[in-house]
């Protein structure tokens, strides 16, 4: 056969360096066009951010007076129970909102508690963040999870 | 290094270096004959860590799973004993009869527990306690943490409303913040749980993944571990196949019946034949009809026993019709279902068998002639003699010693003699009948024996036969040779059980058939042993008669026949023994001939003679000869002529006074060896003389070619001279060759003066016998001299006593 008298000589060594060469090739192929993707899934930043830290039994926020507009909460749960993260636009003080008949969580389906959004499932640890459009006006930021809104847990928040 | 068989046939591999671990591995028991190599030597381990590996953390999950499922219910009765606290405040101080101090302390100690780990009542309630484990999962840690300082808040602000009483200022306060406490307690507990929950599921999830993972790769193992078993029992069987289709030696497995179930390819090499022409033949058909029966035998002992080995020999017949001598190692695998019958490993050996063969041939047959050797004889004899009943047919001996042979030796040289044997081998072969044995058994002795023999006549008839057919001249590199033999004949008698015994007898006879003149045979007969043991007893004394001084040498005076004054004397050796008296020459002689004494003793007789010869001529101032006669074994001796010229010398006496003399029949084989001799001594002066010239083979022809000086014609002529028979003209006729070829003559045996007339008629010179003197010791002859009388007057006086 043509080349193979003189032709380069597979030798054990030559496979281990092909065989590396194969597997780093892969490798690239599979890791590059993730790195692609995650670049482009990340969203560009809009609007206003605030920064919430919930805690047992605290919410704090990074401001309490936002421009009306985009506003994006950058939710972190320093635990370490699980809570919530609920945004409510009202008239009432922040520790007087209504309460359900169990006098232990608010009822936000009450007259003057105008339910916007919400994160429920925050875990310890857990970022997450919650984007909404918020109209002038005074709001609440709150856990409502039994005993938690009661223990503290609520912030308020005006938006201009 | 070892060689390994590969697809492309052997190659030469570096022997694996194990790990001592694959070593144990691949020696395990349980792999039987299978041999691992280093592969599979690691994936075995492997496999055992793995299955381990499952087995060890299938009991740590599940003990695992039981303590979460534990704690997941321990931490959801928290929710339970948090609602009972608050439930026992608000009824002690509503004022009714509760512990809320018990539920209190029940909630704190559980909420430690499940922290840090530790004993806690068991969920269902009873007085049990269970050991919980502390928690590892920072995430769990920090709920049940929580959890627990919520219990603290919980129990403190309980405490505190306790001691409030319904109507303190604080009291609703302290209440609502009893239920908020409790509220989010409920929330903590759960959410731990949750957290517990999930954490276990976690886990367990991790712990099925590395299960599952852990199967796959036990499975991957264990296929692996199969593959490379079956690659290795492959490569086994390969090797194996390999072996028995190179190997030279056959394999072959029969059924109990003796079927050919399987034929190694081998046989092609060894018995020509193919092996599918085997299988379904049996294995008797192959064998010789002379082994079969043993073969059959030995085959039929092993089919008893499983696993039973045995061993036989056998021929097998080639293709081509011959047979091949074969060794074979059978082993009864009848029990064994991948083999299931008697397995026979079966090698050519016909090529050690035929040297064996030859071997034994040789350590029982004379190499030169191809006849049995002694050891061979004596066996047959033996046999012959075990057979031989007291009546009927009998055996019988034949002894035969070649005469004169080293006669032949010595003048044709060993190469002539060894070819005489061989033609004497095969014409008694020749003779001899299909059941009788012949064997040389060393130098020119030969044995015959004769089986079945009806007697002595028979066995003699047969000698007789042996004697005919050597009697026919054997050719020899141009000579034509005229062989005797002397035989002696011993039937075997039923006393008779040596061989050894009848062979002596027959020994016996032959040496009677010597002492009697040779050239013929003789039979062995009881009274010959006496005789013949007397005859050794007289070699016995002969050897020891020179040492003892028992010789004495006497002279016979030599006379000229015209003036009757003696010219010379002949030396005559006379024995004087000391209990037989004295042995005549003729008695001892032939004994000395035959031994080789004669060598010594003619020395002796030389030295003897010459120095006495020189005395007398001292003495009286004459010139006396002296003769001296040589046998034929003295002349063929190598030293002859050096010790007659010592005893000139010794003596100082003229050569030319010595006349050695010798027979006609030493003259026999005119050789250039003979002719060496008589000039070598001629060369030293000496004269000799023809003694008892005209009894052996008159030749005229040897008296011109030797340098011989003197004819003494023999007595049996000059007996007869003074007659006027055929014999008187024969002695006239002899005398007159000896004036023709001018040598000198001496009549022997003159007795009568009729007769010296007669001879000085005849002009014969010389004369010696009776008539003139009979042989006189030394002291006789030097007073006989002394006179200076004429011999003859000793003679006609009858002095002198005989000699």
């Amino acid at each position: 056969m043509p080349g193979r008298g003189d032709g380069m000589v597979w030798t054990r060594a030559t496979w281990r360096w092909t065989g590396a060469a194969v597997v780093v090739l892969a490798l690239v192929s599979l890791v590059v066009p993730l790195a692609a993707a995650r670049r482009h899934e990340r969203p560009q930043p809009a609007g206003t951010v605030v920064d919430v830290q919930l805690d047992d039994f605290h919410v704090r926020r990074s401001t309490d007076a936002i421009p009306a507009g985009m506003v994006r909460f950058r939710l972190v749960n320093n635990g370490p129970s699980t809570h919530e993260f609920v945004v409510v636009r009202t008239y009432h003080a922040p520790d007087k909102l209504p309460l359900q008949r169990d006098g232990l969580t608010v009822d936000e389906e009450k007259p003057g508690v105008d339910h916007v959004d919400e994160a429920e499932g925050l875990d310890i640890a857990d970022h997450r963040t919650l984007t909404m459009g918020l109209a002038p006006g005074h709001y609440v930021l709150f856990c409502n999870l039994e005993g938690h809104y009661l223990g503290g847990m609520h912030a308020a928040l005006t938006v201009r | 290094m070892p060689r390994l068989p590969s697809a492309k046939g052997w190659v030469v591999r570096a022997a694996p270096r194990r790990l001592g671990i694959s070593r144990f591995v691949s020696r395990l028991p349980i792999l039987g004959d299978v041999r691992l190599d280093r592969r599979l030597g690691w994936v075995i381990p492997v496999f055992i860590v793995l299955v381990t590996g499952i087995v060890g953390y299938n009991a740590h999950a599940t003990a695992h799973e039981r303590g979460s499922a534990l704690v997941v219910n321990i931490a959801s009765r928290q929710r339970t004993l948090v609602e009972r606290y608050t439930k026992d405040v608000m009824l002690v101080i509503d004022g009714f009869q509760a512990d809320p101090g018990h539920s209190g302390a029940i909630l704190r100690q559980t909420a430690d527990a499940l922290l840090d780990g530790g004993s806690v009542a068991a969920p269902q309630g009873s007085d049990e306690r269970v050991e919980i484990p502390a928690q590892r999962d920072w995430k769990v840690r920090r709920k049940l943490d929580q959890d627990r300082r919520l219990i603290d808040d919980l129990t403190r602000t309980g405490d505190e409303l306790l001691e409030r009483g319904r109507h303190d200022p604080g009291y609703s306060a302290d209440v609502t913040r009893l239920r908020v406490l409790s509220a989010q307690l409920s929330s903590v507990s759960n959410d731990a749980v949750g957290e517990i929950t999930r954490h276990t599921e976690a886990s367990l999830s991790r712990l099925v993944r590395v299960e599952i993972a852990l199967g796959l790769l036990s499975a991957l193992a264990a296929l692996a571990m199969g593959l490379l078993l079956r690659r290795a029992g492959a490569e086994q069987a390969a090797q194996f196949r390999s072996l028995v289709h190179n190997s030279s030696d056959l394999i072959t497995v029969i059924a109990g019946d003796g079927t050919i179930r399987y034929q190694s390819p081998s046989v092609e090499r060894m018995l020509g034949r193919r092996a599918a022409d085997l299988v379904g033949m049996t294995l008797i058909d192959l064998v010789h009809p002379d082994d079969q029966h043993h073969v059959t035998a030995a085959l039929a002992k092993l089919v008893e026993t499983q696993r039973a080995t045995g061993d036989f020999e056998c021929r097998l017949q080639h293709g081509d019709g011959s047979w091949r001598h074969a060794e074979s190692i059978c082993t009864n695998l009848s029990g064994d279902p991948r083999v299931g019958g008697l397995v026979l490993n079966t090698r050519d050996v016909t090529e050690r068998t035929v040297l064996e063969q030859q071997l034994t041939h040789q350590a029982f047959h004379d190499p030169l002639t191809g006849l049995a050797n002694r050891a061979l004889f004596s066996d047959r004899v033996d046999h012959a003699l075990a057979r031989a009943g007291r009546k009927g047919p009998t055996a019988a001996v034949v002894f035969l010693d070649l005469d004169d042979f080293k006669t032949v030796n010595d003048t044709l040289g060993h190469g002539a003699g060894n070819d005489l044997l061989v033609a004497v081998a095969d014409r008694i072969r020749g003779i001899l009948r299909p059941a009788d044995t012949a064997a040389r058994l060393g130098g020119d002795e030969f044995a015959i024996l004769l089986e079945d023999v009806q007697g002595e006549q028979e066995a003699l008839s047969i000698a007789e036969r042996v004697t005919f057919a050597l009697a026919e001249p054997f050719t020899l590199e141009d000579h034509q040779l005229l062989v005797r033999a002397s035989l002696g004949v011993a039937v075997a008698e039923p006393e008779h059980r040596q061989a050894d015994e009848l062979l002596r007898n027959a020994d016996m006879a032959m040496y009677l058939a010597k002492a009697n003149g040779k050239g013929r045979c003789e039979r062995f007969d009881p009274s010959l042993h006496r005789t013949l043991v007397e005859r050794f007893e007289l070699i016995g004394d002969l050897r020891q008669a020179l040492e003892r001084g028992q010789l004495v040498v006497h002279y016979q005076p030599i006379v000229e026949l015209t003036t009757e004054e003696i010219t010379g004397l002949e030396a005559l050796v006379r024995w004087r023994h000391p209990e037989r008296g004295t042995v005549p020459p003729a008695a001892f002689i032939p004994l000395a001939e035959e031994t080789g004494l004669i060598i010594p003793i003619g020395r002796w007789v030389l030295e003897q003679a010459c120095q006495q010869a020189r005395q007398w001529q001292h003495r009286t101032g004459r010139k006396l000869s002296i003769s001296i006669n040589l046998s034929a074994r003295q002349f063929q001796d190598a030293g002859l002529v050096d010790d007659v010229t010592t005893a000139l010398r010794h003596a100082d006496l003229d050569p030319g006074s010595l006349v050695l003399e010798i027979t006609e029949s030493l003259l026999m084989h005119d050789t250039d060896a003979t002719i060496a001799r008589l000039g070598e001594l001629k060369a030293l002066g000496v004269r000799l003389a023809i003694d008892d010239f005209g009894t052996g083979y008159s030749s005229l022809s040897y008296l011109r070619r030797f340098p011989v000086d003197i004819l003494k014609v023999d007595k049996s002529f000059i007996d007869a001279v003074a007659g006027n028979g055929e014999d008187s003209a024969l002695a006239r006729a002899i005398i007159q060759l000896g004036h023709t070829l001018r040598l000198q003559t001496v009549a022997e045996g003159v007795e009568a003066p009729q007769q010296a007339s007669r001879l000085r008629t005849l002009r014969c010179e010389l004369g010696q016998g009776y008539y003139f003197a009979h042989p006189l010791d030394a002291d006789e002859v030097a007073a006989l001299l002394e006179r200076h009388g004429p011999a003859v007057a000793l003679a006609t006086s009858k002095e002198t006593p005989a000699g």
